[in-house]
Order: structure tokens, then sequence, then C-alpha cells
């Protein structure tokens, strides 16, 4: 059986558990605002 | 003024910025940090004990107007006591923490954020505050057994920010970010499948040329196969929903031929995939599908932007009242719940809440922002009073007689609103286009195939009918305009120029009438000395004693003052008395200083000089405001006021008018000041087409109205839109019916909301960058139609002759809408200029 048969569907559960992860942020509010967060990251390097 | 008879020891004004706000102020301390207000002072006290002092560093700038709003709304802080009256949803979780949204005034920057959420381990019961720069809100999650919102918005009321209540429903909020996440789960998923089929496609075609086993092929073209249909189940869905619900209701729309389109991918993919023999289409439908949510998202981002700014209008009602009933005591309630009838106390400095009848006390009202008056006027017991203004020096008392939407500014409010609704012209033309582009589209489509079915066969039919459907998708032409418009917004708001509208530079680009508003908007908004008649040396001593004063005609006397000497002597300023709408006197270093008008001299015994008169009939003529200055009782200066032309105005108007654009004036000043003003531009050769003096917000409306309707009687004039630059809720109204409306800071927050452009850089220039960044993003919206159009007619009849190969086809799509993508974004709106 050629390897194609198991890489494909391998690749494709690979990719498709990242689009789970990143449909879970989207759930979670992470992508609510993109504004705030980068601002904050610069807030607590300078705090430190 | 009433702490300077205690206080006989004052340095005098030297200007340097406050510590906290950075304000110019006058030294009161010896200390290094120096402070314009005990407010100010009480600010960075408390930023220092709560260990925050790093706030000073954080911050890119010194956020001057962000103190202030912030002082001046700082008595709504109060209606968040009674949660309910104002109208906030609170939202019970499960552990008996509670969760409010509220608007949050004053935020600018990154230090604000930072300091805000930083507050929160001082206040207990408060388990978080998370601030929302988007849309400037914060949301407080606390604990309701030890803690109010009230509580919190006084601390945060101490450093300069204020709570008010989010009067879009919580409601709508929540359904706003469902939608936005939606949209951005729709991406993702979109995104994953067309770069999955997008691979896969790939091996098939260099299977193509270098040989592939067919299992594999019958393989790899299943699972691509797979990919596209669950990319049309998924995240396709809503085209489908759409051009479903247009059908019902039989009205064109463009996603007609989109769901057509996506239609025969599906099919023709599970038809190419059960004969294995047919040509690839599952990739294509996948990055199509992408690209057309990534388009939908963009469209969803302006709608929001412009329904969030109109949501910032309606705001004006949460000004706070004071309502007193027949025994005395106060309630604070929203301005919205006063009622006819009612007793309310107004505050210096607070915003009159409502319209009115003065029933005790007297005071001076700043009405400039209903009319756009520099002058304070004074009122006393029965004097009416209108809505919006401001109360400047003493308590009074007034009986409401219209409050809410039947107050003038809130009739305004009603016209502002309903203005705001109204469609523009190239709106309806996008959408005619539109659908007649689909209807074009659609009867070509079934030309083609039944052509096709007459002289070849089903097959060749349904595989050129696809091509033409795919390749003629619109979506190039839809997202174009969005495209450059959305480039230059970003532009321009790095220049401080912020559109509400992107119509408006569509609009901009045909030169029209643009109208002006006077004061604060070609003048600068303010009174200023332009004359002083008598000797220097006397200036330290009416600065000495304006310096106590609490007036605009002070603070312009101190100004000028400070501009014209190096430094103050310190001088012991006694017994000052001000009597309003006369003057001022007192004695500075022991000297009796008196300053205002004739009646005042005469008043404190002053013999006035032929002399004396003459200069002030000469200043009269030239409508300035006059000061008379007497020492020991004999008059030894003058000064003259008025409110100066912005230095950049004669230059601005000539660059309009050179551009093919005709000026008029509106204002609300009497009708021989504009007619003056008019003239000394047509000597600077601006020629002022109209001058329009004494008009009322009503009168300014009509005017708008009844030049558009002559305009639009001559046809050949039809595109040419009328402009209305202004400030003021007086504009409002004008701002927001004019094709375009520009407000220019210094007015109200009202006239910012209403009108589609806001120039936050105060700088009236900016209207000549505006009118060449709007020709350019024409040029460029038209480059982008043109290309689209010629892309869209060769491939269109090409594929109608069966000369595409639906793989070109494929291919050619996203090349066409990527080569949209980079017109758009080397349009040259706002790019020649430099940001500051």
């Amino acid at each position: 059986m050629s390897v194609l048969y198991v890489a494909l569907p391998v690749a494709l559960l690979l990719g498709g558990s990242a689009l789970i992860a990143c449909l879970a942020c989207i759930r979670n509010g992470q992508y609510d605002d993109l504004e705030t967060p980068a601002i904050k990251l610069l807030n607590d390097e300078m705090k430190s | 003024m009433q702490q300077t008879l205690e206080a006989p020891n004052v340095a005098l004004p030297r200007s340097i910025s406050c510590s906290h706000c950075g304000l110019p102020t006058y030294s009161r301390q010896e200390d290094e940090r120096v402070f314009c207000c005990n407010g100010c002072m009480g600010a960075y006290a408390l930023i220092h004990e709560l260990g925050l002092a790093s706030y000073y560093e954080l911050r890119s700038e010194r956020s001057v107007a962000g103190i202030e709003s912030g002082a001046a709304q700082r008595s709504g802080s109060d209606i968040l006591e009674d949660l309910q009256a104002a109208g906030v949803s609170v939202h019970s979780m499960s552990d008996g923490s509670c969760s409010v949204r509220l608007v949050v005034d004053g935020l600018h920057c990154a230090a604000c954020s930072w300091l805000i959420e930083r507050m929160q381990p001082t206040i207990p019961g408060l388990m978080s505050a998370q601030v929302r720069m988007s849309d400037r809100t914060i949301e407080l999650v606390y604990d309701p057994t030890r803690t109010q919102p009230a509580e919190v918005s006084k601390k945060l009321a101490k450093l300069g920010y204020s709570l008010s209540p989010w009067t879009v429903d919580c409601e709508d909020d929540r359904a706003f970010l469902q939608q936005q996440r939606d949209h951005w789960i729709g991406i993702a998923l979109a995104a994953f499948f067309a770069a999955n089929a997008m691979w896969i496609g790939v091996a098939l075609y260099a299977g193509e040329s270098t040989g592939i086993s067919l299992a594999h092929e019958t393989f790899l073209r299943w699972v691509g196969t797979l990919l596209a249909v669950l990319a049309a189940i998924l995240p396709g869905r809503i085209f489908f929903q759409t051009a479903w619900q247009a059908i019902r209701t039989r009205t064109p729309h463009v996603d007609i031929p989109i769901a057509l389109s996506l239609l025969m991918g599906v099919v023709g993919s599970l038809i190419g995939a059960a004969r294995g023999d047919g040509h690839i289409y599952f990739d294509s439908l996948a990055s199509l599908i992408l690209l057309l949510r990534i388009g939908r998202f963009i469209q969803f981002r302006v709608q929001v932007r412009t329904s969030l700014s109109l949501s910032r209008l309606l705001r004006w009602n949460m000004v706070t009242a004071t309502r007193m009933d027949s025994s005395g005591t106060r309630a604070k309630i929203p301005a919205s719940r006063l009622q006819v009838g009612d007793q309310i106390e107004i505050e210096p400095g607070a915003t009159i809440p409502a319209d009115g009848v003065v029933t005790f006390g007297s005071s001076c009202v700043d009405t400039s922002l209903l009319n756009g008056e520099t002058t304070p006027v004074l009122v006393g017991t029965g004097d009416v009073l209108v809505g919006g203004t401001t109360n400047v020096s003493k308590r009074i008392e007034m009986a409401v007689t219209a409050a809410g939407e039947t107050s003038r500014v809130g009739r305004l409010m009603k016209l502002v609103q309903s203005a705001s609704s109204h469609r523009t012209p190239s709106m309806m033309a996008a959408d005619r286009v539109g659908k007649w582009f689909v209807l074009i589209v659609l009867l070509l489509a079934a030309l083609t195939w039944s052509g096709w079915t007459y002289y070849g066969n089903v097959a060749i039919a349904t595989q050129n009918t696809m091509a033409l459907l795919t390749i003629a998708c619109p979506c190039a032409l839809a997202l174009a305009a969005p495209l450059v418009i959305t480039v230059a917004l970003g532009r321009a708001a790095r220049r401080q120029i912020w559109i509400r509208d992107g119509n408006c530079l569509e609009q901009l680009a045909t030169p029209g009438m643009l109208w002006l508003d006077k004061t604060g908007t070609l003048t600068c908004g303010k009174l200023r000395v332009l004359a002083w008649h008598g000797n220097d040396e006397r200036l330290q001593l009416a600065a000495a004693l304006e310096h106590h004063i609490q007036h605009g005609i002070a603070k312009a006397i101190c100004e000028f003052v400070e501009s014209t000497a190096d430094k103050f002597a310190t001088s012991n300023v006694i017994e000052v008395v001000q009597l309003l709408g006369k003057g001022a006197h007192g004695r500075v270093d022991g000297v009796s200083v008196a300053l205002g008008t004739e009646a005042w001299m005469r008043e404190t015994g002053a013999v006035l000089g032929e002399r004396w008169l003459a200069i002030q009939a000469m200043a009269l003529s030239k409508d300035r405001t006059v000061v008379w200055m007497s020492v020991e009782g004999e008059v030894c200066g003058m000064f003259e006021l008025g409110d100066p032309l912005r230095s950049d105005a004669v230059e601005t108007l000539r660059a309009i008018a050179s551009r093919g654009w005709k000026l008029g004036i509106l204002s609300g000043d009497r009708q021989e000041i504009v007619s003056r003003l008019a003239e000394l531009l047509l000597e600077n050769g601006v020629q002022i087409q109209t001058a329009l003096g004494q008009q009322s917000p009503e009168d300014k409306l009509s005017v708008i109205q009844s030049f558009r309707a002559n305009l639009e009687f001559s046809r050949a004039n039809a595109q040419r839109p009328m402009v209305m630059v202004g400030d003021g809720v007086n504009d409002a109204a004008a701002l927001a019916l004019a094709d375009v409306g520009i407000a220019i800071r210094g007015g109200s927050g009202q006239s910012l909301a209403a009108a589609p452009i806001f120039l936050a850089n105060n700088r009236l220039a900016s209207v000549v960058e505006l009118l060449d960044a709007s020709t350019n993003v024409v040029k460029g919206i038209r480059r982008c139609f043109a290309a689209s159009l010629i892309y869209n007619s060769v491939t269109i009849s090409l594929a109608i002759f069966g000369w595409i190969h639906p793989l070109i086809a494929a291919v050619l799509m996203p090349i066409s809408g990527l080569t949209v993508l980079a017109m758009a974004m080397s349009t040259n709106a706002f790019s020649g200029l430099k940001s500051k």
C-alpha cells in the first residue's frame, strides 16, 4: 500500500488539529479585540 | 477666585507644564513638580501612592485633552449610583459576582489602559477590570457585597477617566461579538479547506505532467473534492442562504451568481471526481470561498464602524442632572429622565441638561456650543436657558420646560439621526450596477449553456458555463472600492483625519459647493487680544489682576501679557471684586486697578478722556470687544479683543477655490461681520460666493437644503456635492445633512459624531489634503474598476466561446483578485503627505 494513503490523512489530521485549536481560540474571545493585547504586552515588558 | 483673597503672595504667570496633565500653568510651588490645579496634584499623589509612577514614562504623549474632558464629565460618575435608573444591564455570574460593561472617557493610549487595569487590585471587591481599546469600553467584574461600579468610577474619576453607561444594549454588544466570531470562524475554516485543496490540486497538476498512477489520482481527487464540498457547506453556507432569500423576495443580488457558481463548482467537482477524467474544480472552489469570506468580513467591519459612531452620538443623553424636590433634597439622575416642571440645580462648569427658565441665581452661560458666540452671556432669574450650553460661573436653579427629545438640542439630534440614515447616491448607484452585473452574467450564462447544448453537448456546455460563472465573479469588482477606501481611511487616520463613512471620499472628488462656519472654523474660536493701547509697563498690573479672574477675556489678557513680557514680577493682589458682564477691580501691590467696560469705568469713578472714547469707537466699528483699564481712577490703557482668523485660513481657502470649489460662509454671527469677512477674503484673492450671517441651526439646515434643490434642478450639476465644514451643535444637523460634513476640532462631541469626517489635528489645511486624497481615491477606484471590467469582458467573451479552459479560469480568478488588491494598496491617497 502506498504511503500516500497514510500521509495524506495524517497531514489533514495535523492541519485539522491546528484548525480546531484556532476555532477554540476564536470561541474563547481571543480574536474579539486585536488592539489591546498588543499594547498590554508592551506594558508588562516595561514594568519588569 | 475666592482663594486669592487669602493668598496674597502669588508667584505670577510663568508658563510651565503641569507635571500631571501637561497643560501650561502658572507655578504655585517651589518644587520641581508643578500642577495646574488641585485635581492634578491629587491625581499625581494618588498614582504615586499606588506605586504606579511608571505611568508617566509609559504614556506616549501628554494627553491634555483627556484630562480636560475627564474633568468636565467627572460629575457623570454619580449616575452609576443607581444602575437600574441609568439603564445599565448587570450580568450576574454563577459565583455571585456581577459584570458590567461601561464606556470610558479620556482613554488615549497604552498608558491609560495600563493604569486603569493596575487600579484593580487596589479596590477591594473588584475582581477584574478589562479595558477594550477598540471601542473604548471597560468590563468590570466585581463582588456586589463589597463594592459597586460607582466606587470604581469615583476612583477612576480621580485619575481623570470617567465611566458612563453603554447606551447600546449589552445584548447588541454580545450579538456583535458573536457575529464577529462567526466571521473569524468562517475565514479560518475556509482558509483551512482552501490551503489543503490547493496542495492536493498542485499534486494533481504535477501528476498530469510527470505521470501519476490512476489509484493515486482518484484518491487525491476524492479527498480534494471532499474538502471543497465541506468548504461550500460550512463557510460557504452564507452565500447560499442570502441567494435563497434574494430569490424568494425576487430581488437580484450579487450572491445569486456566486451561489450558482459555487453550486456548479460543487456539482462539477463531484462529476469530475466520479468520472475521473474531468478537469479539476475543487481547488478554485475552495479558494473562491476563502476570498469571498474575507470580502464579507471587510464589509462587516465597515458597517460596524458606522453604527458604533452613531451610538456614540446618542451618548449625549448621559449628561447628569441634579433634581431637587419640594423638600429640597437633591438626587442625581440622567438628563434623559428629566420631566417638564422639574426643578434642577446647575453647578458652575456643568452642562445644562435641558431647556428651562432660571428660577434662582445669576451666572454666565457659554453658548458657543449652540451658536458659536464666544463671549459668555449673562443670565438671571426669568431668563431662558438652552440645553447643551455650559454654566460658567455660579450655581443656578432652573425649572425644566423641555427635556430629552423635545428640547432644542434633542430635536437637533433627531435631525442628525434622520440625516445620517440617508443613503448616498453613490451607494445606490453601486447597488444598481451590482444588480445589472448579476442579471447580465446570469443571462450570458443561460445563453452560453443553451448555445453549447444545442451545438455541442451538455458536458461541454456545463464546463463552459461554469468557467464563465467562476471567471465572471464580481468579487474583484466588489472588493475594489472597499479596499481602496479602507486603505485611504487607514492612512488618513495616521494623519489624525478620522473618516467615518468611506463614501465621503468618493463625493469629495468632484468640486461642488463648500460651506464654512465662521466661529471656530475660519477663526480660532477663542478671544485673543489683538491690540493694546497704552503704556506696556501697565500690562504687568493688568495681568496680575486678571490672573485671579475666571473669564475668557481675563484669560486672553493673561496670555497676551505673557507673550509680550519676558518675566513677571511677584505681585500682591488683594480685594479682588468681579462683576459679571462689567469688569473687575482690585489692589495690586497697593495700587487700585480696574479693568472692564466703559460703564464699569464710570462706576469706579474713572474719568474718560475723548482720546479713549475715540479709540473705543474705532475698535467697536471693527467689531471688537474693548476692555478699559484704569489705575488709581485714571484711564491708562485699552485692550482690543477679537476672534482672529486661523493662520492657515486664507491659504487653505485659496487652495480649495483653485481646485474648482465654490465657497460659502454660514455663520450665527451678525450679517455685517460676515460680510466684512467676505470682503477681507476677497482682498486676499478668495472669492466667497455667498456669505450668510445670523443663521440659526435650523436656518443653516434649510440653506443647505434649498441650495441642494437648486443644484439638483440643473441636471449638469447633479453630481456636485454640498460640503459643510464646521463645529458645534449648531452645525450638527447641517453637517449631517450636507453630502459631506467635515467637523473640525474645537467643537463639541455631537458635531464630531454627526459629521462623517473629523479633523482631529485641528488644521483647516487638512481640508485640502482631504480633497486631494479623494481625487486619488476615485482615480484608484476607477483604475481598479477598469482593470476588473476589462478582465471580466475579455474572459467572459473567451469563456462564452469555450476558449477558456476551466483550469485557466481557476488560475486567473485569484490572480485578478490579487491584481486588484495590489492596485488598491498602491493608490496614492494621503501617501504623498508626510505623516506627523
